[in-house]
């Protein structure tokens, strides 16, 4: 391996770490893939929340814990709905997809939201019903990541 | 048969971690000094070359090995009196025990390749608190 | 009895020093995305490990010499030093990624801010290596790193159904949602995490300055063939963890937290406390390794004066690395790098630099003028470093294309 090889590939490793990688969409294949992953990503975030909300209400975490883990996970939705966004809808049928989706996510947002406000509060035992509403936030999710197949 | 020997000398000197009178590690062999004789045909190793520079020459990359050179002509201090003629030079009568490392008899301090040492320390590590004491083990 | 209790600490520091940021995040990620179907990949790592650390181990009783010292005189000084150069870098990274575990674990257990905690860290890591009584702190959390058992009692508390976990660790096959790539590149991932290079330079550098002789081979091979194993044994935990909990509710580990969430819900608020306490012993240990190793490889490519066990005065540029590696990983990490993604592509280009580092090491172990006439390798070692070396320069090979095919495994 050339030397000139190695600091590419070092500084496309660094730059990996660094930043979320978003790139136009330019079919609505492509479109379809960014949305999928973005569905994925955020399940994976509401999931955790869930869990964590009845791991905390069970007196099986503790608050620094469930509070650090919440705050993650809310930016990690953040960042994954900011990326979404600004993603390019290459055309009507695509603009279809982001309003469906663009309703799940705001919606998931809001009771992330929820979650960490009551679980600052202290308010461990009952977290579980704080999150409850993202139970159907994650069915919604899992359908539209069927829809889409 | 001379190839063969240069060859050996490669292998058996070059790279080789040296280590001064006190058994201080001092460097590596970063190049061979070699003549020839001209009656016999034979070569020999006259010197062992390390120190600043050395290996870059040896690398080719001349421009680093006089950076490196010059920069250590600003760190190097004068207050010892060299034994060696040339510091980053040692003359293979000097050599001792050749095996998985080289003794030499000679200071590390009379090396070249150990002025940034002594830099570092003057420098910096002298002025971090606790420097001179063995971690208790 | 003395003997035997010397022997029984090597091993249990061996068992926690074996888990470090590599394969906390590689074991929980695989598991939550291809269950048990990677599993076969550390197994294969373990064998790896045990078989070029004993060896490098040997090398460093036998001849007094690390490997990085024999990397410049076997393979020349031009390859040398581009072995140096690359793996310095990926040792930073490594580092970087064990200083954010740190603070990561921290500021799970203290809501304090990781970004405050960083250099707390990395002060704390230094002085360490400057000055404390070094063995007796890798004793302290390579025991403190067997918390991480707890791993062990959650799968055991969450009782699955055995038969079926056996039977899905011993036939593996590619998950019908994922492609063949991203499961070759997250096995790559878990082979870097296990055979990192680091444990090697640090490893074959402590034999030296520890004086080993031939009479320490024995305890050699004893730590590294029972404690790897166990070692292994704990990552399989935490991968079958992440595959009972994780997997079935589609989450993906990209946070440190993630790996802990297992352990609290199976096990509860002791289990998440010592699964932590677990987590910052065994990234704690193995930063002052890398931050070690950052010196190790330099001052022996170079032959400058380097270990710890003499004063700072005596090994000043190898303690001048060190300092500046540990302020650089910290910089690197308040960047606000994601130090999951740092430790990912840690292990991986471990595993794209894993020949640099092994192929020397096998020629020595097998020269006679280093090792005498009784301790080079035997055939059926040979036989099997062999194969080892070619799974290395293969994984080697295809790590570069992997990465970029996966996009670095999404």
């Amino acid at each position: 391996m050339g030397n000139r090889v190695r600091w590419v590939v070092a500084t496309l490793a660094l730059s990996a770490c660094t930043h979320h990688q978003v790139g136009p969409a330019r079919t609505f294949d492509d479109y379809v893939r960014k949305s999928r992953t973005t569905a994925e990503d955020a399940l994976s975030s509401v999931e955790t929340v869930r869990l964590l909300a009845t791991t905390a209400a069970d007196g099986n975490a503790f608050g620094p814990y469930t509070n650090v883990s919440i705050s993650e996970q809310e930016d990690t939705l953040a960042d994954v709905v900011g990326d979404f966004g600004s993603i390019q809808p290459p055309d009507q049928h695509a603009d279809q997809l982001r309003a469906q989706l663009d309703a799940l996510l705001s919606s998931a947002t809001d009771h992330l939201a929820a979650v960490r406000i009551a679980a600052r509060r202290g308010t461990l035992a009952g977290l579980d019903e704080v999150a409850a509403p993202l139970a159907a936030d994650s069915d919604a999710l899992n359908a539209f990541l069927e829809g889409l197949t | 048969m001379t190839d063969a020997r240069v060859l050996h000398a490669t292998l058996d000197l070059l790279d080789r971690q040296l280590l001064d009178r006190d058994g201080i590690l001092c460097g590596n062999v970063d190049d061979l000094e070699i003549d020839r004789d001209e009656t016999t045909g034979e070569v020999y190793v006259t010197a062992l070359l390390t120190g600043p520079g050395i290996l870059a020459y040896r690398l080719g990359a001349r421009r680093l090995g006089r950076w490196t050179q010059r920069a250590n002509r600003r760190i190097h201090d004068d207050d010892v009196p060299g034994v060696l003629e040339d510091r980053t030079r040692i003359p293979i009568e000097l050599a001792g025990q050749i095996g998985p490392s080289i003794s030499v008899a000679v200071g590390a301090k009379d090396l070249a390749s150990h002025d940034a040492e002594r830099w570092t320390l003057r420098h910096i590590i002298a002025h971090i608190p606790g420097n001179s004491s063995r971690a208790p083990q | 009895m003395k003997k035997l209790l010397g022997v029984a600490l090597g091993v249990l520091t061996a068992i926690g020093g074996f888990v470090d940021m590599g394969d906390l995040v590689a074991n929980a990620a695989t598991g939550a995305r291809f269950d048990m179907n990677l599993a076969w990949v550390v197994i294969v790592g373990v064998i790896g490990i045990i078989v070029y650390a004993e060896m490098s181990g040997r090398v460093a009783a036998l001849c007094g010499r690390p490997v990085f010292d024999l990397v410049r005189e076997r393979l020349g000084a031009r390859f040398g030093m581009a072995n140096m150069l690359a793996s310095f870098f990926i040792n930073f990274l490594t580092l970087t990624a064990e200083i954010a575990g740190v603070a990561l674990a921290i500021s799970l257990a203290s809501s304090v801010n990781y970004f405050f905690i960083i250099p707390i860290v990395a002060i704390l890591v230094w002085l360490v290596c400057w000055r404390m009584p070094f063995q007796l702190m890798e004793r302290v959390f390579g025991l403190l790193g067997l918390c991480l058992l707890v791993f062990a009692v959650a799968v055991w508390k969450i009782g699955p159904d055995w038969n079926a976990l056996f039977s899905a660790t011993t036939h593996p096959h590619v998950p019908g949602s994922e492609n063949i790539f991203t499961y070759a590149y997250f096995g790559i991932a878990l082979f870097g995490a296990a055979m990192t290079p680091y444990e090697v330079f640090f490893f074959s550098s402590g034999a030296v300055e520890d004086g080993w002789t031939e009479k320490d081979l024995g305890e050699n091979k004893i730590n590294v063939l029972i404690g790897f194993p166990l070692g292994a044994a704990l990552s399989l935990a935490i991968m079958a963890c992440a595959h009972l909990v994780l997997a079935p509710r589609h989450i993906v580990v990209e946070q440190l937290s993630q790996v802990a969430l297992p352990v609290a819900s199976a096990v509860g608020r002791l289990g998440l406390a010592i699964v932590l306490i677990g987590i910052f012993a065994a990234t704690f240990g193995a930063a002052l390794e890398t931050s070690l190793s950052a010196g190790y490889v330099v001052a022996q490519y170079f032959g400058w004066p380097w270990g710890k066990r003499g004063s700072p005065r005596e090994a000043t540029r190898f303690h001048l690395v060190v300092l500046m590696s540990i302020a650089a990983a910290a910089l690197f990490g308040l960047t606000g790098v994601d130090p999951v993604k740092v430790t990912e592509y840690s292990i991986v280009l471990s595993a794209a630099a894993l020949p640099l580092t092994y192929f020397p090491i096998l020629v020595i172990a097998n020269d006679v003028r280093y090792m005498g006439p009784n301790h080079t390798n035997g055939r059926f070692l040979n036989a099997i470093a062999s194969v080892y070396l070619v799974i290395l320069v293969v994984v080697a090979i295809a790590t570069i294309p992997l990465m970029i095919i996966t996009k670095g495994g999404s």
